[in-house]
């Protein structure tokens, strides 16, 4: 087990490193540049030379990348956070410490002080739809997978078909229509701000049903099919001619194993639920960690963009990592 | 639907359910799987809905349709369903129905050549590392790891905002996305074929590590692949709208599905008919490939 783990992190590591200098290289691409977008849109073009130049702007990416990832590091002082430079940017840690994601040059503000707070907005919105899509999903997968070609099964199985075909927004925009125009009984959008006229708790609901009506329907797929699997195997005949009542064979023997697989599509839903959030967000204007990532990469702020990706990536690789561990405590099999 | 099938966790390789599922599969593809097509009910009904967006699509210019840029201003201040406009305008005035049917042309065209660019790229990875146990297949499966840590729609924003948002850049987004997960199936696929007798009588007779992957592995690939690829081109549909809703879509003035719910969100509130058709026409196109591959994978899964 602790081998197994260890080469994990240790992969884990290195995936940090490919993927950062992945979107580090990408976003060279864009044709906005950090000197310009300090400086802003008025700014003359010796002044934006000048810090191109102080800034070292124009040394090969690797270098680049090695010194961000210092800044990142606690080693080395962000170079915007200068008072030669005039620029007025200035970190109230001294500068140089570990996890200094920089300067966002779309909000003005140190990258730190703005990340984390949409990042709890997204961690709310969407730990609630996490909190009802897993049983939601866990008891339609059961009752699906029990009698597979009921009515139940079959309706489950139309209705997860048409969800999984509709892209999020398309859910959030008939939603929207059904509920804040034609009924008038929720907000259409959800800034979490005062003053909307709509508290606070209304305001989530449509985004939660967006991601839960999002998923649902695949997870609930994934148990069916395990649940499917695990009645058709020998032992669950013994228990049936041994006599035991079916809800004690389906409680006792069929649910605990069943459940394997789907755990793992469940941890790797959190990757999927990342993505979903963004749309999500983009389309009900909630402040969270995905709007903020689309603001920054239609801006080009390279800072934030990296900031958020690597967040990301740190939710999704430690979500695969726990899946990973998860398996090898739930199924014996593998373990030997 | 999401295109990926259950990942067995990668840190325990042999045996697990993914693989049996493979092993399963190829021994269940039977040549005339599109041949026994009609069989299947669901699969049928997949098939007519994109048959139906196909025929559109190449009758737009023969239909009785106003050009989908040109603006009817006077329409604007109605925007609604009318004798002239049946499904309405647009906020700029331009017919709704005529853009649906020339955006379907842009997404039956950029969604299979997205598609088919990210099979070519992924099969080549797939079959390399499934071939040459080692070196390459370590590389070529740890850049696929890189690239599949990422939540795709995250991989996507980044990339297009970056290198602009066109046509041929949407193509490239989804290679690079993709090309990755259908390595690892085609990878998985290799590794239980080359074991195969027919592959060693190949080998007998000295033929080329070429020949053998392209003529002798790779259509023995093809039951789970085609199953798979219609659930990558709905995928790539919505992949191509969710881009387009977002603000990196095809560009403007070309009528794109995404971008045309993107335009009339903010009239949600007044006219909820205009972001309601293409969401519609974009669902309805997505529905006809998911039913598509789900009866072609019950009907692989019959024999």
């Amino acid at each position: 087990m602790p081998v197994f783990l260890i080469r994990r992190l240790l992969a884990l590591v290195l995936t940090f490193v490919a993927a950062s200098f992945l979107v580090f290289a990408v976003t060279q691409f864009s044709p906005s540049d950090v000197a310009r977008e300090t400086l802003g849109a008025y700014a003359l073009p010796e002044q934006v030379e000048l810090l191109h130049e102080k800034l070292q702007l124009g040394d090969p990416l690797v270098v680049r990348y090695v010194r961000w990832a210092a800044v990142l590091l606690g080693l080395r002082k962000d170079p915007l956070d200068n008072p030669a430079l005039g620029l007025n940017i200035t970190e109230p840690d001294g500068g140089r410490f570990f996890g200094n994601f920089g300067y966002s040059t779309l909000f003005r503000v140190p990258v730190n002080d703005i990340i984390w707070n949409r990042l709890g907005n997204t961690a709310i919105l969407a730990g609630i739809a996490f909190a009802i899509i897993v049983p939601l999903s866990m008891l339609l997968g059961i009752l699906a997978g029990m009698r597979p070609g009921s009515p139940v099964d079959r309706l489950l199985s139309v209705t997860s078909i048409t969800m999984t075909s509709m892209p999020e927004y398309a859910i959030g925009v008939i939603l929207a229509a059904l509920f804040a125009v034609w009924l008038k009984v929720l907000p259409g959008t959800s800034p979490l701000a005062a003053g909307t006229g709509w508290g606070l708790p209304s305001q989530y609901v449509l985004p939660v049903a967006v991601l839960v009506l999002y998923d649902s329907g695949y997870v609930a797929r994934m148990v069916r099919a395990s649940m499917i699997d695990v009645l058709g195997r020998p032992f669950i005949r013994t228990a049936i001619l041994k006599g035991l009542p079916r809800r004690r064979v389906i409680l006792r023997h069929a649910l605990r194993n069943a459940m394997i697989a789907p755990f793992t599509v469940i941890l790797l839903q959190v990757n999927w639920l990342i993505g979903g959030v963004v749309v999500t967000e983009t389309v009900f204007a909630y402040p969270g960690f995905g709007q903020m990532l689309l603001q920054a990469s239609l801006f080009g702020d390279i800072a934030l963009i990296e900031a958020a990706t690597l967040v990301a990536l740190v939710v999704a690789i430690s979500t695969q990592l726990l899946s990973d561990v998860g398996y090898w405590l739930l199924d014996p099999q593998v373990r030997a | 639907m999401r295109p990926t099938v259950v990942r067995a966790p990668s840190g325990i390789a042999a045996g697990t359910p993914g693989q049996v599922v493979a092993i399963e599969t190829i021994a269940a593809a039977r040549p005339g799987l599109l041949k026994r097509l009609p069989s299947s009910g669901v699969a049928m009904v997949g098939l007519g809905i994109i048959l139906l967006w196909i025929i559109l699509a190449l009758l737009a210019p023969l239909l009785p349709l106003p050009s989908p840029t040109a603006q009817d201003y006077q329409a604007i201040a109605h925007p609604g369903p009318s004798w002239s406009h049946l499904l309405g305008v647009d906020p700029l005035g331009r017919d709704t129905l005529s853009r649906l049917i020339w955006g379907a042309r842009v997404v039956l065209v950029v969604a299979p050549a997205s598609v088919l660019a990210a099979y070519a790229v992924g099969s080549a990875m797939g079959l390399a590392a499934g071939y040459y146990p080692g070196f390459v297949d370590g590389v070529i499966s740890r850049v696929a790891d890189v690239i599949l840590a990422f939540p795709v729609v995250v991989l996507y924003v980044v990339l297009i905002a970056a290198v602009g948002a066109s046509a041929l850049n949407i193509v490239v987004a989804v290679v690079v996305a993709s090309a990755p997960a259908i390595s690892r199936i085609v990878r998985g696929l290799t590794l239980q074929l080359v074991r195969q007798d027919f592959v060693a009588a190949a080998h007998l007779r000295r033929e080329s590590a070429l020949f053998i992957l392209v003529v002798e592995v790779l259509p023995n690939c093809r039951g789970p692949l085609i199953t798979d690829f219609c659930l990558r081109l709905g995928y790539t549909v919505i992949t191509i709208g969710t881009l387009g809703f977002l603000g990196l879509g095809i560009p403007p003035p070309a009528p794109d599905w995404g971008g045309m719910v993107q335009q009339a969100t903010p009239m949600l509130t007044v006219y909820p008919e205009m972001a309601l058709f293409p969401v519609v026409a974009l669902v309805s196109l997505v529905l006809g490939f998911n039913l598509l591959a789900d009866g072609l994978n019950e009907l692989s899964r019959a024999d």
